[in-house]
């Protein structure tokens, strides 16, 4: 009976905890998915050989709702997507005049690119306007998100960045799992991107000619043999920020996972066994002297 | 599990899966008949942990990647993956850990690695969340003295997300 009036505690304890961290820090993922995906291989803009190509973009119109934003989640038709907002319900600032919300995410080639780092998979242009074309805003406060996924090489860590008067600029980023994706809360829409630390190949920009298209290097980018795989810069092909597509492209590499797995395995085969021995041992009597006579 | 086809990853799913109930096994857990209140009991929690979080902030799951079809074979990966989690923490793992050291202990230490499990495949910051779900598992491990309670729930929560 103590067992199920803890059990009952803890129960409502945990559900109320659960509705709490959902809501005070939002999760565009569920607490609980322990079953089978498929990442496909990242897509690029522009890729090179061995790449996927044909990136997803996606498009929208939302009708306020109660005169307010109603919950907004859209996302580009890669699995997992590869670009992504969520803002719920009344969190998007409105013009006067507001009506409706058009939303759109596309990807782009930037016009810059960062000093900071290296730009890894593509950028895309996330537009969040009213109907008259006027941005939306929203406050940091209310969690406004973009998620965006990155190619294998920013597995290791990378910053969602924002162009923004033009400059790109990091903003606050965190692991957001499946797929190589990374999070952050916007107050603002525009241009965004994953980028890695340190030097990168040659990066494809936009060009004030239409029509064309230029390599750039990346600000800070090593001499071309510090990449050894690196296509050479060419025209009037360009190549993206080379990044492998082999096996492990678009989620944790599977030889580590495999790995912990059998770890976690045989630590738990080895824990069990030693927890068995332990309880199967009999209690152990002290050894009976004898009285020695004389 | 992650993987870039679809038989890589339902194989992945399995082999987990099943190794873990061999864990559970060693340790001398076996399964119990399954009673109508258990099942009740996890449907209902489960569909708490699914409709829960949306009531409280809103915000819908995004394709978490391609489903590998069929959805049948997809189902029955995800029923053994969830059922042998909660078979190996909420089973094996928190009567070990009650006998040695107690029910918080047991509690805490069964939450905690479930959520250390899930940061792999989603971040850090699925920690809290997560936590806080492991109470719930926990919780259902005490009224039902039993892990069916609680697989169910985890199950239920896992399906939920093929048609998110």
């Amino acid at each position: 009976m103590a067992d199920r009036r803890v059990g009952i505690a803890l129960l409502a304890a945990g559900l109320i905890l659960v509705a709490a961290a959902q809501h005070l820090a939002p999760l565009p993922t569920p607490p609980l998915y322990d079953g089978v995906v498929i990442a496909e291989p990242y897509r690029f803009l522009v890729p090179a050989a061995g790449q996927a190509g044909d990136p997803g973009s996606a498009s929208g119109t939302e009708q306020l709702e109660n005169g307010q934003s109603p919950l907004t989640a859209i996302a580009t038709t890669e699995q997992p997507p590869q670009a992504q907002i969520f803002a719920i319900s009344g969190t998007l600032i409105l013009p006067p005049g507001t009506t409706s919300i058009k939303l759109s995410i596309e990807p782009i080639l930037p016009a810059v690119l960062p000093t900071d780092g290296h730009i890894a998979g593509n950028v895309y242009r996330i537009s969040v306007t009213n109907q008259a074309g006027v941005p939306l805003t929203a406050l940091v406060s209310d969690n406004v998100s973009v998620v965006l996924r990155g190619p294998d090489e920013a597995a290791s860590g990378a910053t969602i960045e924002r162009y923004a008067d033009g400059a790109w600029q990091p903003l606050k980023s965190d692991d957001a799992g499946l797929g190589v994706s990374f999070i952050a809360v916007v107050t603002g829409f525009g241009d965004f991107a994953v980028v890695v630390a340190g030097p990168g190949g040659p990066y494809p920009t936009a060009s004030p000619e239409p029509g064309a298209s230029g390599l750039a290097t990346p600000s800070g980018a090593a001499s071309p043999t510090a990449a050894p795989t690196a296509p050479p810069i060419s025209t009037p092909s360009p190549s993206p920020t080379p990044t492998g597509s082999g096996p492990f492209d678009g989620g944790v590499p599977t030889p580590l996972l495999a790995l912990a797995g059998i770890a976690l395995v045989i630590g738990g085969l080895g824990g069990a066994w030693w927890l068995r021995r332990r309880r199967a041992a009999p209690a152990r009597r002290p050894p009976q002297r004898r009285s020695k006579r004389r | 599990m992650p993987g870039t086809t679809a038989p890589a990853a339902l194989a992945a799913g399995t082999l987990f899966g099943l190794a873990l109930l061999a864990v559970a096994l060693v340790t001398g857990w076996r399964p119990a008949r399954l009673r109508a209140m258990s099942v009740a009991l996890g449907l209902g929690a489960g569909l708490g942990l699914v409709v829960l979080p949306g009531l409280a902030h809103g915000l819908p799951a995004p394709g978490l990647g391609v489903h590998p079809q069929p959805f049948l074979l997809w189902a029955g990966v995800t029923v053994l993956v969830g059922t042998a989690e909660e078979v190996v923490l909420r089973g094996a793992l928190f009567d070990a850990t009650r006998d040695l050291a107690g029910l918080p202990v047991a509690v805490t230490v069964t939450s905690v690695l479930f959520a250390l499990l899930h940061v792999p495949l989603y971040g850090w910051h699925v920690v809290p969340l997560d936590l806080a779900v492991g109470l719930v598992l926990a919780g259902l491990r005490l009224i039902d003295r039993g892990v069916a309670a609680p697989a169910i729930a985890h199950v239920v929560a896992d399906l939920a997300t093929w048609w998110s």
